[in-house]
């Protein structure tokens, strides 16, 4: 199949086969790895009924190729299963997760491509020059840091020093209790806002500020990085040589020409921080005791919560191919060389 | 040109036999890369020499000592002490045994799987290659750490599990690598001479093709082995990492959260060695990664 549409339906494809094999590892790394898999589903301390009983709830001792059927059937209805600790459905505590991870997550994107991709693009404007070199250093420094540990660092700071910034949570108690967010989105911000509640607005800001920075970190590094490779190699190029030779100014060739076509990559980068994100989100959330999935997984990991484990490792994967695939297909309805690969 | 006086030249202008300028010229460019490696040596030599560096060596290995608990930083105890009266400062350098075999290991468990794999894609092309890119592909549709954190949950918490954890994520990286070098070296005229005179394929890809993809590999490594340390840390922050009392950086870190504001120094120590570390291996990287480049455009190949 040629063309845009042939381009769209293969990766929709290869999307479709991803998903299910990322359902098929999840599934043996679960289920079949484990020397007792429904010990890991019992909790602590199971008796030989429990697990006797728990067994045949979940099929263990059917074949293989069955167990995966239902695994599947389940997973595409909508059921992840229930977890241990708190005998809810795990969709729906995923479901109230989502949007507060989901705004850490976009505001940690937006933090990294406002301030990467124009230091990125400042950077390649005089290589090798001082404020390459700084960026240099920050980049590598940026993907370098822990974290979890820089997180620990704004609070001591921050917090503990200049009683600036929350130490965690999302909102302020007695504010949320005072002035309520009236519940649209699940985004705190555009919620506050919609309904004027701007006392509850300047507490859920404030609260978003160190947790939504240090998760930009990772990616305004990449931004940097990224973009400024890119408007290098889109520099050396034939036609900005020709632009040069026909006289256009620096100025013009550099904000007229060479820009528009570095903008296609941050187009990658976007996507990729976001995929980063997702998980590095895990490990800020617990730090900041943000009530996200990042939160419910960490918090899963250590009561050993492993239908919790499981289910948003699975519906993680999924976001993460899902938001790929859109890169992919947005990047081929920009550029049209890709739709050739 | 007689091979004796192509190597005559080489020497004199510090240059190896296939053209990559040797180690000495890189390091005396490369003033970063220098402080890089030398801080990277002295973290192998804390691994090794644990014991006998640390002021108190059995706290260091995990011996409490009630009477001493969170002391502040002193002269006695430059890194203060934690919750069991440990030393930080002697935790720290124990911790780097964990935290640094772990990035190791995983690169290279995951270059020991990734290459061959990659190289053998590369080189058979059509269904294998097929195959092999589909593969990649769902290994790498998994963001970083989920696998990890699912197979190291399931199969329980040891240093080995959470190294073979990491491991399975980060091969592909290095089988996409290795087959995009041997896609464009399987064309190069020497791979066909070899055939012509009947070298059989295997000893073709080992002993002409392998040797020319390991510079990008090695690149890929000693940035990789800073990911891989991070990784790792994280995943014992989470609580999914070796058990204590075994000193582990990112262990120590989420130990002394529920304190931090009081006795900061309980987490802020060990984060420090972590960044330390990653951030040596990530100049490293960086710096030979720039080194390479350039010259890999006019090298001669080993043949």
């Amino acid at each position: 199949m040629r063309g845009l549409y042939g381009y769209i339906v293969r990766r929709l494809l290869l999307a479709a086969l991803v998903i299910v094999s990322v359902g098929v590892i999840t599934f043996f790394v679960a289920r079949v790895l484990p020397s007792n898999p429904a010990a890991l589903y019992a909790g602590s301390r199971p008796t030989a009924e429990q697990l006797q009983r728990i067994r045949e709830a979940m099929g263990l001792d059917d074949p293989l190729p069955v167990q995966f059927w239902h695994y599947l059937g389940d997973m595409l209805h909508g059921d992840l299963g229930v977890s241990f600790r708190t005998r809810q459905p795990i969709s729906t505590e995923l479901g109230r997760r989502l949007p507060a991870t989901l705004e850490l997550v976009a505001l940690g994107t937006v933090f990294a491509l406002l301030i990467g991709v124009p230091l990125g693009v400042i950077s390649a404007w005089r290589p090798g020059k001082l404020f390459d070199q700084v960026t240099r250093v920050i980049a590598i420094g940026g993907v370098s840091l822990p974290s979890f540990w820089l997180a620990l660092l704004f609070q001591l700071f921050f917090f503990g020093r200049l009683r600036l910034l929350p130490l965690a949570g999302r909102i302020d108690n007695i504010v949320s209790l005072e002035h309520p967010i009236r519940q649209i989105t699940g985004f705190y911000l555009i919620d506050a806002a919609a309904t004027g509640n701007w006392v509850a607005f300047k507490s859920a800001a404030l609260h978003l500020v160190l947790p939504a920075v240090v998760l930009s970190l990772y990616s305004l590094s990449l931004a940097a990085r990224m973009t400024r490779a890119k408007m290098l190699e889109v520099l050396s190029q034939k036609y900005i040589v020709a632009a040069r030779a026909l006289g256009l100014s620096e100025r013009t060739i550099y904000s007229r020409l060479a820009l528009k076509n570095a903008i296609i990559p941050t187009l990658t980068v976007v996507g990729l921080s976001f995929a980063w994100s997702i998980t590095g989100a895990f490990l800020i959330e617990v730090v900041f005791n943000w009530p996200g999935v990042g939160k419910y997984v960490a918090d899963a990991i250590v009561t050993v919560d492993f239908p919790v484990i499981v289910a948003v490792a699975s519906v993680v994967a999924v976001t993460y191919v899902a938001i790929n695939l859109a890169v992919d297909l947005l990047t081929s309805a920009i550029d049209p060389r890709v739709k050739l690969g | 040109m007689s091979s004796m006086l192509a190597e005559g030249l080489a020497k004199r202008t510090g240059e190896t036999r296939n053209g990559t300028p040797g180690p000495i010229r890189f390091f005396r460019h490369e003033i970063l890369a220098l402080a890089s490696a030398i801080v990277i040596l002295a973290s192998l030599g804390m691994m090794a020499f644990a014991p006998w560096i640390s002021p108190y060596p059995e706290e260091g290995a995990g011996l409490p000592v009630v009477s001493h608990q969170l002391l502040a930083p002193s002269s006695v105890h430059p890194f203060g002490t934690d919750d069991l009266g440990r030393d930080v400062l002697s935790r720290v350098i124990f911790g780097a045994r964990v935290s640094v075999t772990m990035g190791v290991m995983v690169t290279l468990v995951a270059i020991a799987v990734g290459v061959p794999l990659g190289a053998a894609s590369g080189f058979f092309g059509r269904w294998i290659d097929e195959a092999m890119m589909r593969i990649t592909d769902v290994f790498l549709a998994f963001p970083p750490l989920l696998l990890a954190i699912v197979f190291a949950s399931a199969m329980g918490r040891s240093f080995g599990n959470a190294m073979l954890a990491i491991g399975i994520s980060w091969w592909p990286w290095y089988a996409r690598l290795v087959r995009s070098e041997v896609l464009s070296l399987r064309e190069q005229y020497f791979v066909d001479a070899a055939r012509s005179i009947g070298v059989k394929d295997i000893k073709i890809i080992l002993r002409h093709i392998l040797p020319n993809t390991l510079s990008p590999v090695i690149v890929q490594a000693s940035m990789d082995i800073g990911s891989a340390i991070l990784a790792g840390a994280g995943l014992s922050f989470l609580g999914l990492g070796v058990r204590p009392p075994i000193a582990d950086w990112g262990r120590m870190l989420s130990d002394g959260r529920a304190i931090l504001l009081s006795h900061w120094w309980v987490s802020t120590f060990p984060g420090l060695a972590i960044f330390v570390t990653v951030l040596a291996f990530n100049i490293l990287g960086d710096a030979l990664r720039d080194w390479f480049d350039p010259h890999m455009r006019t090298r001669r190949y080993v043949a």
